[in-house]
């Protein structure tokens, strides 16, 4: 028995800049849409702006949807303060958008009372996998299929060929799914100075459910005292050719592939980025046929 | 422990210079950490934290300008003068806010009691 092929999406912001250039595309080709709720929420994780617009949206192309989170803080080994009104939120998403299952960045944004709205890594430890896992059992309470995404980390503690491993050990415990970021996971081995291929070597496969493929950029040298330049995770440019051979790779690979997600930052959008979005989204779209 | 290891980490984002705030606290006894997570942040890159410090920095801007119009316009007018309010409320105020109206109320409490 053959296996349908993965759908082929893209993030749908509800930013007026994103939906300007690129409502054709979201319209017409998009096979699945990838909506950030907490992007949509004001204070209090209430609804915000473009949230019903959103969701009437999707309702009306019925096409699948998966939600994707970036600050719940799944790795802070104290629980948030806010995580109870965050998971009624997503329990209020799910019902109003239907997500086929939902994702978050693994990492911690919180601690100590603080919050610094950016995933910062994990020591690949046994106490990072069970508090991994019993935030993403909070989750899968709301949602029962629940997956994270590695992230472009700058630093890593210990090892970075280790983090695959760390990766399938959380897969495992959590019976959770791995969304596996491409150009994530070049920048991180760039900046880390190990190689991508053995990198991905060590990737539990099985675990894999959605790729996520997008661009980035170099950050200037002269923000570094080193003078040295480091790959960031911004999706403002187009999909570059190491990222496209890696998901060559992952076609190979992710048996149990049920999505292709093209990304772009919605502040980053214009005509000429709207042009290499819809390119990387044809690309993408050939590979699998 | 994982909860000591993280909350040196974010309180190294808000060091100048997270690299020595991160050697420092690593080498000082009493910390909770195991050998193993002792050894892991004494091996964190300059450039790597530097940069991280930096993306969280400017997180905290942009949510500080999505919830304040005013600032906002004052960045585009006068970005000199918002680098150094901004600094200024950075230094006093540590960052707790996850949205963008969280970050505009607790800069309006900075502002109103200095």
């Amino acid at each position: 028995m053959t296996r349908a092929r993965p759908w082929v999406g893209i993030n749908l912001p509800a930013d007026e800049l994103f939906w300007q250039h690129n409502r054709r595309l979201a319209e017409e080709r998009a096979e699945l849409f990838e909506i950030t709720p907490e992007t949509l929420w004001s204070g209090g994780c209430v609804e915000g702006k473009g949230y019903q617009e959103l969701a009437a949206f999707v309702k009306r192309c019925g096409r699948p949807v998966i939600g994707h989170g970036v600050l719940a803080s799944i790795g802070a080994a104290e629980r948030p303060a806010r995580r109870d009104a965050w998971l009624q939120a997503l329990q209020r998403d799910r019902a109003v958008f239907g997500f086929d299952w939902f994702s978050e960045h693994l990492g911690f944004a919180d601690a100590c009372g603080l919050h610094v709205a950016w995933p910062l890594p994990l020591p690949p430890t046994g106490e990072a996998v069970t508090t991994v896992a019993a935030s993403l059992a909070e989750l899968q309470a709301v949602h029962p299929v629940v997956a994270f995404e590695n992230n472009a980390d700058l630093f890593c503690l210990g090892d970075p060929l280790a983090q695959p491993e760390f990766f399938a050990a959380i897969c495992s415990t959590a019976n959770a799914h791995l969304l596996l970021d491409l150009h994530n996971a070049y920048a991180f081995c760039r900046n880390l100075e190990v190689d991508l291929d053995a990198w991905l070597e060590r990737v539990p496969w099985q675990r894999v459910i959605e790729v996520h493929l997008s661009g980035g950029s170099e950050s200037d040298c002269a923000w570094l005292t080193s003078g040295r330049s480091l790959r960031m995770d911004s999706h403002d440019d187009a999909v570059p050719e190491p990222v496209w051979r890696a998901f060559g790779t992952a076609l190979q690979r992710a048996s149990n592939l049920r999505a292709v997600v093209v990304e772009w930052m919605p502040d980053a959008m214009g005509a000429g980025a709207a042009a290499a979005f819809a390119a990387d989204f044809a690309r993408a779209r050939s590979m699998l046929c | 422990m994982l909860k000591e290891l993280q909350s040196l980490l974010l309180r190294a984002m808000q060091q100048a210079d997270p690299h020595t705030f991160l050697q420092a606290e690593v080498q000082r006894p009493g910390q909770a950490l195991s050998s193993e997570e002792r050894a892991m942040l004494a091996a964190i890159g300059d450039d790597g934290l530097r940069l991280t410090r930096l993306i969280v920095r400017k997180l905290r801007i942009d949510r500080l300008l999505r919830g304040d119009p005013a600032m906002a316009e004052l960045c585009r007018s006068d970005p000199a003068a918002f680098a150094r309010l901004f600094a200024s409320y950075e230094a006093a105020t540590p960052p707790r806010a996850v949205f963008p109206a969280d970050e505009a109320q607790q800069f309006a409490a900075w502002r109103g009691q200095r």
